[in-house]
């Protein structure tokens, strides 16, 4: 990735700098450079667009199921392996 | 930045004694704070909930089992992710070879090189204007309606699985579970470049996804 920076950004090069642009990676001439392409670029500012509203629309994604059963086998298999073995111990958190 | 999510993050020595010495609740706040993207990263791997459901027991049996052993040599979460992935990774393929279509097929597990917008959406040489757009992206109309629809949901579900295993891994951590830069990086031991980079083509490839998906729809208008 090494367009110089002083010369003028083409849009094949701007691609591959959103993700730079967006998570503040790009050194100051670069920065500028990209800045001054994206004012001047109705294909690339979209593209970057597009590029956030993707990204937005990933985190919708998030929603992975429920966890609760995962958290209480977990937990089970905690205190069988571990709070058991140590539990006359230092009586360290044993919520139950 | 920093610690993934959970208050006040203990410094690993101190977690790790509460760990061994059998502490519940210290065990419970980890379980808390990492469970949902130890879940979301092995739905990364394997292709349903339960067997996503065995991956994460498998890595908190080992946790439980190992943390005995456990040197220090990397931080408290990193090996936690370590052990999640080696197990994630190994039923994925063993379940990949049993299913009838081609689920996560890529074998380069980067997937680096090449450009990540496709050449011929540029000017070639001979072009007025060689490297500007030749067939520019044109704005999506109503994005937020449509983005949040079940067929834009479809696309992206379908578009994560068909990249490369690491790209899968950091775009899961970073746009679908939310975390920082900072936070990938140390759960999947990337470096920082190698990181934004992994990133950058997974993005790419799933804008390209809706991209088609729109344009077939129609209606993408300006
Ligand atoms: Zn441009």
């Amino acid at each position: 990735m090494s367009p110089q920076a002083q010369a003028q950004l083409t849009c094949k090069e701007f691609v591959e700098l959103v993700t730079d642009l967006i998570e503040d990676q790009l050194d100051a001439a670069l920065r500028l450079a990209a800045e001054a392409h994206l004012g001047d670029c109705d294909g690339c500012e979209a593209y970057l667009e597009q590029i956030r509203q993707t990204v937005a629309a990933l985190r919708g994604l998030a929603d992975s199921g429920d966890f609760t059963r995962d958290r209480e086998r977990a937990l089970a298999a905690f205190r069988e392996l571990r709070a058991d073995a140590h539990g006359n111990g230092n009586g360290a958190g044993r919520s139950e | 930045m920093g610690q993934p999510v959970g208050d006040e993050p203990r410094d690993d020595a101190e977690l790790v004694e509460a760990l061994r010495g059998g502490d519940e609740r210290a065990f419970a706040d980890l379980v808390d704070e990492l469970g949902p993207a130890l879940r979301r990263l092995a739905l990364a791997h394997v292709p349903s909930e339960a067997v996503a459901d065995e991956v994460v027991q498998d890595t908190w049996l080992g946790v439980i089992r190992g943390i005995d052993g456990f040197e220090g040599r990397s931080a408290l979460r990193t090996w936690i992710f370590r052990i999640l992935l080696n197990n994630a990774r190994t039923r994925g393929k063993r379940e990949r070879r049993t299913l009838p279509f081609s689920f996560f097929r890529r074998d380069d597990p980067e997937g680096r090189g090449g450009p990540t917008v496709d050449a011929d959406r540029f000017q070639g040489r001979r072009g007025d204007q060689p490297g500007a757009w030749a067939r520019p992206p044109v704005e999506w109309s109503s994005p937020e309606e449509r983005l949040a629809g079940d067929a834009a949901r479809r696309v992206m579900l379908e578009a994560i699985a068909e990249l490369p295993a690491r790209q899968r891994e950091v775009l899961t951590l970073r746009d679908i579970q939310g975390y920082s830069a900072a936070e990938a990086r140390n759960a999947l031991e990337l470096t920082e470049t190698n990181q934004r980079v992994l990133l950058h083509r997974a993005r790419a490839k799933v804008r390209a996804a809706l991209e088609r998906h729109f344009d077939d729809e129609g209606g993408a208008g300006r």
